[in-house]
């Protein structure tokens, strides 16, 4: 049954909460988006490591979306949490968005560095993989009609999930050693130069906080959807 | 009748359950449809396909027969997954299950190691064949035979797995591919990796050490997931 | 400081960033875009629940067959 007591307690805390994320996050990005463009160029990637600015950000949120919904889909089934389910759902699409844009703008940023759009390495091969995950999720979720049985389900797949990303990434770096790809590979691996922290932080922070605003937006928007279907069907009952 | 009017028939105890269970679960995959002659068939036209799809080349083809193989092995072994608890739901038998003697995971446990044998030991039978057809050189053989044996197991688990998420669901059979196929990464990379590994002369054992610690790990998880799963499903 | 030619690597930097924008921007317009609505018709419903809904989606309920719909 929909209990009224703590998700009451999550729209009170969370209602002045979200606008000030929504607002740090749009200072975070504009500030990160001058930093970027104003920082010197690279002595040996040139303009495109600027391209790791939206790359690294959308790849570490998208990854930190997955462990939201893992984590959440866990409360959602140990202890049958509504609010915990809402959370779960509410990040599977802004990670998934996360996630292709990662890959989106890692191929961009492989192009000129390596000469090719993509390249089979551990990292980009366990991103996309992620990826795979959260369209398994939703297509899940979306398939199954009930709407209670289908968010159970994917609680399960979601925390089955969870549990096999690091095998995933583990074997897939195993892999990665056995088919050993020419070791210049790994843009980053050599240290980054201290004058890019500051946009680089900046634009971290700045995914951080928007993925933060769209997850309780998210997750506000769906205790209300939930609420009104309530409401609704008591309607019908009454009429 | 020898038997005393009122004795009560004597429960069959747990052993005798699961091997009832057991069997029931070899009988309809073996019985309805041919399904692992089916899965083999399957099998057989990968094989096929490949070289049409990329030229025929020993050349080209000798050095990713033991991974095309296993590819071919993951696909096939997505074949009659989804009738593994479908038609159990719609029948009433899956109610009759859990409310049996036997706990849900065992239930899960003991039909994913049913897909095995009925299933996954055909294949693992097969995949040797297909591969040595791709040019896979002979001394790998036995290699490839254990390697997709015990990878046969890890996909059984995962693939019931999935098929539990996905009862009652518009289009599961592509569904529980969709679901499942990521799952199915680290026993394809790690069985791979083995007759990788042994073609250029190291040892395949890390790596077949590393599918069996991923086969035990998929059965606990799909008993415990798969029933909450099942249980979702019915309830 | 601000220096906007890319070259040569313009045709990558640009479209990453400006998908990136793109995106970004398309899931907060969504995220919004349904908070509000959904925030609507809660208040809707809430301090007027006798209302019927003007919206044609709205399931019939057992009220419609009766009379009008006001």
């Amino acid at each position: 049954m929909f209990g009224l007591s703590n998700p009451q307690r999550f729209m009170a805390f969370t209602g002045p909460l979200t606008p000030v994320l929504w607002a740090v996050a749009a200072v975070l990005l504009a500030v990160g988006t001058w930093l970027s463009f104003t920082v010197p160029s690279d002595y040996q990637q040139g303009d495109t490591v600027r391209i790791m600015f939206v790359h690294v950000p959308a790849a570490v949120w998208g990854l930190g979306a997955y462990s939201a919904l893992g984590v959440s889909s866990f409360f959602a089934l140990v202890f049958r949490h509504a609010l915990a389910d809402a959370a779960a759902r509410a990040a599977a699409l802004p990670g998934a968005a996360f996630t292709a844009l990662a890959l989106f703008t890692g191929s961009l940023w492989g192009q000129p560095m390596w000469g090719t759009w993509w390249v089979w390495d551990a990292r980009l091969t366990s991103v996309l993989v992620l990826f795979l995950f959260y369209l398994g999720y939703m297509a899940l979720r979306a398939s199954i009609d009930d709407e209670q049985k289908g968010a159970r389900a994917a609680a399960v797949l979601g925390l089955v999930g969870l549990i096999n990303l690091p095998i995933v990434k583990f074997s897939v770096d195993w892999w990665n050693t056995l088919h050993q790809p020419a070791s210049f590979l790994t843009p980053g691996s050599s240290g980054l130069d201290p004058v890019y922290l500051p946009p680089f932080l900046t634009m971290l922070a700045a995914y951080g906080v928007l993925f933060s605003a769209l997850w309780l937006t998210a997750i506000r928007t769906e205790i209300r959807r939930r609420r009104v279907l309530t409401l609704r069907a008591r309607q019908a009952l009454e009429a | 009748m020898s038997r005393p009017v009122d004795a009560e028939p004597r429960p069959p105890g747990l052993r005798g359950a699961t091997r009832v269970l057991l069997e029931r679960e070899l009988d309809l995959a073996w019985s309805g449809g041919g399904g692992p002659l089916l899965a083999c068939g399957f099998f057989a036209c990968l094989t096929a396909v490949l070289p049409l799809a990329v030229g025929g080349d020993p050349r080209t083809l000798s050095p990713v027969a033991g991974g095309i193989a296993w590819l071919a092995l993951a696909l096939a072994s997505l074949l009659s997954l989804e009738r593994l608890f479908e038609r159990d739901l719609e029948d009433g038998a899956l109610d009759l299950l859990a409310l049996g003697h036997l706990p849900l995971e065992s239930v899960v446990l003991i039909k994913a190691l049913a897909q095995w044998i009925a299933v996954g030991l055909p294949l693992a039978l097969t995949a040797p064949v297909a591969a040595l057809a791709l040019g896979l050189p002979p001394a790998l053989v036995p290699l490839t035979a254990l390697s997709a044996l015990i990878g046969g197991a890890g996909f059984a688990c995962t693939g019931t797995l999935g098929a539990a998420l996905a009862l009652g669901a518009k289009r599961g059979g592509l569904l529980i591919a969709v679901v499942v196929l990521p799952l199915f990464i680290p026993p394809v990379v790690f069985g791979a990796g083995a007759l990788e590994r042994a073609a250029s002369g190291q040892s395949p054992a890390p790596a077949l050490a590393f599918l069996a610690a991923y086969v035990l790990f998929a059965g606990v998880i799909a008993a415990f997931a798969g029933a909450a799963a099942v249980r979702n499903a019915q309830g | 400081m601000l220096d906007l030619d890319m070259a040569p690597y313009a045709a990558f930097v640009w479209p990453a960033w400006g998908v990136s924008a793109l995106v970004l921007a398309a899931l907060v317009a969504r995220a919004v875009i349904a908070s509000r609505k959904w925030k609507r018709e809660l208040e809707r419903l809430e301090t007027d629940p006798t209302s019927d809904a003007s919206d044609s989606n709205r399931p019939q309920v057992a009220r419609s067959a009766i009379g009008p719909l006001k």
